[in-house]
């Protein structure tokens, strides 16, 4: 889900730093002293987990995250992703410096967006509402960022429309297996008792 | 919960020893018009079934394909000039290589057409032959040695468990550093959070 360098062009890029900017903002602002740890552990989380790959039948996915670290960071998920990001770019030059703004939007805004479609299901607190919060996040953190994705590969030219199809059908595993590990940490928060802080 | 955490972090691990790649690499070769891309992920496995889209100098699309099991695919390409090849692999990576059709292999190849066309000229023929010879032998001895530059890349690409604990730490102490520009605020408010 990382942009390659130098496939965006230039007021694609500046776009993708100004919402980037926008939402680090809000979010840097958001954050409240306690929850620094928790932003910490989630942008370690997803900074993992774009490196770890899991064979899933002929292909390999590796988990996005986007969707848990917004449903459980509201805004705080555009800093937290960032850091994550700049920091893959530039000890493994997945994506770019150049790129960064629209990577960083494209997975934090639909975390974002989780974020505000789970909160009531997760105020509830009951499995069924937790299990389907974990699949909602997980859908739309997967499903928004790739649609982000494809836009943008669209908008670089008409060539690039099935390339940005490829990346849609790819990740319905990635999707999927998101699911379960999101049900899973809401349920082992309410098992341990841990406040989601939603 | 300990013993849990243990657990899957061991599990990580040892899903990440299996494949831990993310970019790939992608090497063309260039034979009279003859085409061969090999593509592979940075730990060295064949991207397969990777697609992979050939446009032309203006940016038009020349053809498409799929590469095989080893993550070859072959084609040939008439006209010279310049070209681009796109490789798709899962997941959206994706990998440009440039590459060129033409200059001493189109003319070598064009030549011997020519000397095939007027037969009287043995000479000729038997020249091409031995260049067809020496090519075929070059071409053997030079595989060894374009498989290591493909390890050695590998291995440049590759992640290593530094990289990844340095990253790890390095987010560390920037959240760090946040929660202490802020407790430091706090305190001076005289309102620690």
């Amino acid at each position: 889900m990382h942009i390659s360098e130098g496939v965006l062009p230039g007021w694609c890029l500046v776009a993708g730093w100004v919402l980037t900017a926008g939402g680090l903002y809000v979010g840097l602002k958001s954050i409240e002293g306690k929850e620094v740890p928790k932003t910490a552990l989630l942008s370690a989380a997803f900074f993992v987990a774009s490196l770890i790959h899991i064979p899933v039948g002929i292909t390999s996915v590796h988990l996005l995250l986007n969707g848990l670290a917004g449903a459980l960071l509201g805004w705080a998920v555009f800093p937290a992703l960032f850091v994550a990001l700049l920091f893959q770019a530039l000890l493994f030059q997945f994506g770019g410096i150049t790129v960064l703004g629209v990577n960083t939007f494209n997975m934090a805004f639909p975390g974002v967006v989780a974020y505000y479609a789970v909160k009531h299901l997760l105020k509830m607190r009951s499995r069924t509402s937790l299990i389907t919060a974990g699949v909602v996040a997980a859908v739309i953190g997967v499903f928004l960022s790739a649609a982000f994705l494809s836009l943008e590969l669209v908008s670089v030219g008409s060539s690039f429309t099935e390339t940005a199809k490829l990346a849609f059908l790819a990740h319905v595993p990635v999707a999927v297996v998101e699911s379960f590990v999101n049900a899973f940490v809401f349920l082992y928060f309410k098992k341990s008792d841990i406040q989601l802080g939603v | 919960m300990k013993r849990l955490t243990v657990l899957v972090f061991l599990l990580l691990f040892y899903l990440s020893a299996q494949s831990f790649a993310h970019k790939i690499s992608t090497f063309v070769d260039v034979e009279d018009g003859n085409v061969s891309i090999v593509s592979y992920f940075s730990d060295g496995t064949p991207a397969k079934n990777a697609k992979i889209t050939v446009y032309d100098a203006t940016g038009k699309v020349v053809l498409t394909g799929k590469t095989n099991r080893e993550g070859e695919f072959d084609f040939s390409l008439k006209k010279p000039g310049s070209y681009r090849a796109v490789v798709l692999a899962e997941l959206g990576h994706r990998a440009t290589v440039d590459f060129a059709v033409g200059g001493t292999g189109i003319e070598g190849g064009a030549e011997k057409q020519k000397s095939v066309g007027r037969k009287g000229n043995v000479n000729q023929n038997r020249a091409s032959a031995d260049e067809e010879t020496i090519r075929q032998v070059l071409r053997e001895e030079l595989c060894p040695i374009h498989r290591e530059l493909l390890k050695l890349e590998g291995k440049e690409n590759s992640i290593s468990y530094k990289d990844v604990i340095g990253g790890l730490g390095w987010i560390a102490g920037i959240f760090g550093a946040f929660m202490f520009g802020y407790c430091f605020r706090g305190r001076n408010r005289g309102n620690a959070p």
